[in-house]
């Protein structure tokens, strides 16, 4: 390999996101003082916003090293999202961490690292780097989610993590083995290529399985998903809102770019799995969700369902539904950054996690009440936010695919069971608003909300509020970005 | 380079956003937002406005709003002279009626929340006046309804206020169902909702004779409601519990215009079917001189103004109907000026007695002599007195009437000449002459108040001169419509018409005089001997009596019926199944255990449950 034939610009965001997380771990090293500390938060947001200003710059993108690694507007779309969510989390972590562990430098360079390998799984086209990706990505989230090491909760949630973790990667690797042996290439593009020929072998069935469940690991879809609420409830709650997020959008990217991108020839073999996770993860996420008290496993449910509305779109598999594939993480990850925001300012001050001690937020702090309030408004799909019009294009997409052809009119009982589903939604979450809202206070002492915090909760909210009063920008931002994969 | 004009509809909203969030508890803060940013938004409005006098064309700029498969909805601006006058008038309006409302509204507690919808007010009906598709019209037309709704119940510990609230909404409501199927069956012939688009579709002549007649009417039901014509035009004199000024802002130059500026936007759907137009014609001829009777047996000084609206509205919708573009939209823009400066005066006589009877008032010309002056002024050019703006606008209707050649409706409107002058007249006798009422504190209102009503004063008596021969008929090239341009006559060649309007003006006047000033007749007596007649126009020919006992009564019956299916029915099965998804919900959670050994398990399952699903 000719190292000088690489066009290493289009690197440039990742290499950013590299130098900055090892800036941060040398300065950790040489700076003694405690107070310093929070400029490596600092320093960390600035690598990311100069990242994001990288991608910027990439244009039409490109592909590296024989197609193994592809910088197209679907992964430049998926980094951006990340860098933006990367932001976010460091923003609402400045305050939270400050003072709650001993290690606060090497939090930041981990939630950059965590970030990087997530912008590496967004661009990944071959499976043995997918693999890699995957599996720093999900190394560094288990110790981020175990970063409290003397909280027995964190220290669980990192250990389940972890060890469901590794189920799932030896599930993919087995996959991953299986589709090599069957085509002899591990690259995304010569399989997507050949795959055609190999369309009536079972083990190509199998492999479908074992990817989807691999995959599925990440995005936390039924049946995948039993190490989501622990995780979710014990873990930082940043990392909570990180991995209920990002992680998910990496989850998705590879999902869209594996099944969509090389295997969209042979849909027949996993579109049935993908009807038969969205189903499940739409029916026990919400289910589940409603006897919840404790406010972080509520989320952590609803994004589980979340992720089966989603797969909807991947099911559906036309040119809009997997646009509103992509919108639909957008406004999902901005509604549920506020939401944790809300969160992470409420425990850091009360050290509270159950709903019912939302009581009466609306007087303690009408602005976070008012988030919050837009953020589960959103998520439970009420117009005009950016949740409504998200569920719409999903739905509207399954239906009129629906309509066109009459061999998958059956599709059109995806969007049924996902409005019924949305409308049990509306219950859980409107339990808290209730609380916020219409139950007196116990404790009435105002809770103060940190500038940066403050600053992260004003940028989800107004996203929220304008992806659904103006969603034109970011319907034509998610169609370029399907644009390379379909 | 016209893209400053963005700013005339957003700075209202951005206020409304503002004062909602931020500076609720600073009362005079937020008063002071909103009158600034409505000056703002007027000025860019008078820039805009000169521009399009210098440039007499038609601009559109859009943005995409949303897209759902082949539908596109956009965001934008259409702005045309029409757009041009409409934003200067609006602006103009609210700009005055809120420096007004400084003094009327002083001390009132809940400031902030007045100002936030008179800002949201003026921002629907400036999103409504530049929209350049069907949806935007429509959702300004709605936050329209839903801010008279706020503003006329913003009283509402009041339930006369609440009520009346309530009725305008729903009132106006009715309509707009009409308005929307319309735009739907409109929408599904020529798949846009683009204006400029929709007339393009509608030149093609695709859409056939009876189906164009059909959603021509059906939209026009919606210009019914908000223009309050007949059989829709119940709401607007109950609309009177509303603060004064915002009563002024309603009538002049938000709500109630909003239905005439609908019809003379689309005036290339109307003006594509007779029928139509001669049922637009005959609902406004008939509102024209319906409304005018009622006003005069009237004895709530607010009341008597608002009927006046009613008749002039009137006016306004037969003059399109009848094919005078320029002659309707004139009307609008002088009665939006004189209408308001009327309400506002009002609003200063109410502020100096404390009653809205006229018959408590009396001789208040003397200790508000201001008040007394512009009043008289904006009833010489309600009442199409020349020189007088009313009077140049009013001529070019009727003359627009008589050349239409429905004899009826010229009758009926020269007849109304003489009732708007009668009625005015017949107010302003009886409030301002004749001797002061015992124990009378009454003063002038403070400058806060009267300057505002000065300048429409100004206004009420130059705002005709674009209509009139000393600059050429001038409004004639300015707002006018493609290809009916030689249906509308020049001024001269009328003579008789004017005249006789003149006489009728006249007569009118004098007529109150000899009844409320000279007394030379007792109108008490009159009052008596035509009782019936004169109990048929108090009670405004027992309109909302005959409503109440059928449509309302009837929809209060099915109501009552279907709330008691809902109590036992529904409920129950509402109940039933949040109870079987609760119970699902506990059965769900036990899968969770919090054993790994457990979670892996169920990933096992999962994996070997696809897998067998393929095999068997």
């Amino acid at each position: 390999m000719n190292w000088a034939f690489i066009d290493w610009t289009l690197l440039a965001p990742e290499i950013i996101v590299l130098i900055t997380a090892l800036l941060i771990f040398g300065l950790d090293l040489i700076w003694g003082d405690e107070s310093e500390r929070e400029t490596l938060g600092w320093l960390g947001i600035l690598g990311l916003i100069f990242a994001f200003y990288a991608t910027l710059a990439l244009g039409q993108g490109g592909e590296l090293f024989n197609h193994i690694y592809v910088v197209d507007s679907l992964s430049i779309f998926s980094k951006q999202i990340l860098l933006g969510i990367g932001v976010l989390i460091i923003l609402a972590s400045l305050d939270y961490i400050k003072g709650a562990t001993k290690y606060e430098g090497e939090y930041y360079g981990l939630l950059l690292l965590a970030i990087l390998a997530m912008m590496l799984i967004s661009s990944a086209a071959e499976l043995i780097t997918i693999f890699i990706c995957l599996e720093f990505a999900t190394l560094t989230c288990i110790i981020l989610s175990a970063y409290f090491k003397h909280e027995p909760k964190s220290t669980e949630a990192g250990l389940k993590y972890l060890l469901v973790g590794l189920l799932s990667a030896v599930v993919l690797l087995y996959g991953i083995s299986l589709v090599y042996g069957l085509t002899g290439t591990t690259t995304l593009y010569q399989i997507g290529g050949s795959i055609r020929k190999y369309a009536f072998q079972p083990v190509l069935f199998i492999s479908c399985i074992f990817l989807a469940a691999g995959f599925g690991f990440k995005i936390a879809a039924v049946p995948f998903h039993t190490w989501a609420p622990d995780t979710y409830e014990g873990a930082p709650t940043p990392i909570t809102a990180f991995l209920a997020t990002a992680s998910k959008v990496a989850g998705f990217v590879i999902l869209l770019r594996f099944f969509v991108g090389g295997l969209g020839d042979i849909e027949g073999h996993w579109i049935g799995i993908m009807v038969t996770l969205a189903v499940l993860s739409m029916s026990i996420g919400n289910l589940s969700a409603i006897p919840q008290t404790d406010i972080k496993r509520m989320l952590a449910y609803s994004s589980i369902a979340h992720a089966g509305y989603i797969l909807i779109g991947l099911a559906v598999l036309s040119r809009e539904s997997l646009t509103a594939v992509l919108f639909y993480l957008l406004a999902y990850a901005a509604a549920n950054l506020g939401a944790f925001l809300v969160i992470i300012a409420f425990s850091k001050w009360t050290d509270l996690h159950n709903i019912s001690d939302y009581a009466g937020l609306s007087k303690r702090s009408p602005l976070l009440a008012l988030s919050m309030l837009l953020a589960l408004m959103s998520m439970a799909g009420i117009p005009p936010l950016g949740g409504f019009i998200g569920k719409f294009y999903i739905f509207a997409g399954a239906v009129s695919e629906a309509v066109s052809d009459p061999e998958r009119l059956w599709l059109i009982g995806l969007p049924v069971w996902g409005v019924i589903f949305s409308i049990v939604s509306v219950y859980y979450y409107f339990g808290v608003i209730k609380a916020m809202y219409l139950v007196e206070p116990v404790d009435t002492q105002p809770i103060p909300i940190p500038v940066p915090l403050g600053l992260a909760l004003l940028i989800a909210i107004l996203l929220t509020l304008l992806i659904g009063i103006y969603p034109g920008p970011f319907l034509a931002l998610s169609e370029s970005a399907i644009q390379s994969i379909f | 380079m016209l893209n400053y004009a963005w700013w005339i509809p957003l700075l209202p909203l951005i206020t409304f956003v503002v004062i909602i969030f931020l500076t609720g508890k600073a009362k005079n803060l937020s008063s002071y937002l909103s009158i600034l940013s409505t000056f703002v938004s007027f000025i860019l409005s008078c820039k805009l406005f000169l521009y399009l006098i210098a440039h007499p064309e038609t601009v559109e700029m859009s943005v995409e709003w949303f897209r759902t498969g082949r539908i596109s909805v956009e965001l934008g601006m259409l702005i045309d002279p029409l757009t041009g006058m409409m934003l200067v008038v609006v602006t103009l309006v609210s700009l005055l009626v809120q420096i007004y409302s400084r003094g009327y509204m002083h001390g009132d507690p809940a400031l902030s929340r007045y100002y936030a919808f008179l800002s949201l007010f003026t921002f629907s009906m400036l999103g409504l006046v530049v929209a350049n598709n069907f949806v935007q019209i429509f959702i300004g037309w709605e936050l329209v309804g839903l801010c008279s709704y706020t503003l006329i119940g913003f009283w509402y510990q009041k339930p006369e206020a609440a009520a009346a609230g309530k009725k305008a909404f729903i009132t106006t409501r009715i309509g707009d169902v009409g308005f929307m199927i319309g735009i739907l069956l409109l929408f599904s012939h020529a798949q846009t909702f683009n204006f400029l688009q929709v007339e393009e579709f509608l030149h093609r002549g695709i859409l056939s004779p009876g189906l164009l007649t059909l959603i021509a009417v059906l939209i026009f039901c919606g210009a019914i409601g908000k223009s309050a014509q007949f059989p829709l035009h119940v709401w607007l004199p109950d609309a009177m519990e509303g603060p004064t000024p915002v009563s002024a802002l309603i009538h002049a130059a938000t709500m109630v215009a909003a239905g005439v500026y609908l019809v003379g936007r689309l005036f290339g759907l109307f003006s594509g079917s007779a029928q139509a137009m001669l049922v637009v014609a005959y609902i406004g001829g008939f509102t024209a001189i319906f409304a005018g009777t009622i006003a005069v047996a009237q004895n709530d000084i607010k009341r008597i103004v608002a009927y006046s609206t009613l008749s002039q509205l009137g006016y306004m919708v037969l003059a399109l109907g009848c094919g005078g573009y320029t002659a309707g939209l004139f009307h609008l823009m002088t009665h939006a000026f004189f209408k308001a400066l009327l309400f506002l005066a009002c609003g200063s006589v109410i502020h100096a007695i404390h009653s809205q009877d006229i018959w408590d008032a009396g001789g208040l010309f003397k200790p508000m002599k201001i008040t007394a002056i512009v009043f008289l002024l904006g009833s010489l050019s309600l009442a199409g007195i020349p020189p007088f703006a009313g009077f140049w606008s009013k001529d070019e209707i009727l003359i627009a009437v008589h050349n239409s050649g429905h004899t009826v409706l010229f009758v009926a409107s020269i007849i109304t000449v003489f009732l708007t002058a009668f009625y005015s007249f017949r107010l302003w006798f009886v409030v301002f002459t004749g001797k002061e009422k015992e124990g009378s504190h009454a003063h002038e209102s403070p400058a806060v108040m009267t300057i505002p009503m000065i300048i429409l004063a100004i206004l009420a008596v130059v705002a005709g001169l674009p209509g009139s021969p000393w600059m050429g008929g001038w409004i004639h090239g300015f707002i006018h419509f493609e290809g009916l341009h030689e249906m509308e006559a020049e001024h001269g060649g009328h003579g008789m018409v004017m005249y006789l309007s003149l006489a009728m003006a006249a007569s009118g006047i004098i007529t109150a005089w000899i009844a409320y000033k000279a007394r030379w007749i007792s109108y008490e007596s009159m009052a008596g001997t035509f009782s019936s007649a004169h109990s048929l126009l108090f009670h405004k020919y027992w309109i909302d009596e005959l409503y109440d006992l059928t449509v309302i009564w009837g929809t209060m019956f099915t109501a009552r019926v279907s709330g008691l299916f809902d109590r036992y029915v529904v409920d129950g099965l509402v109940n039933g199944t949040a109870w079987v998804t609760i119970a699902m919900g506990r059965g769900a959670r036990t899968f969770q255990t919090g054993l790994v050994q457990n979670y892996m398990l169920i990933i096992f399952i999962g994996i070997l449950g696809f897998l067998l699903t393929r095999l068997l």
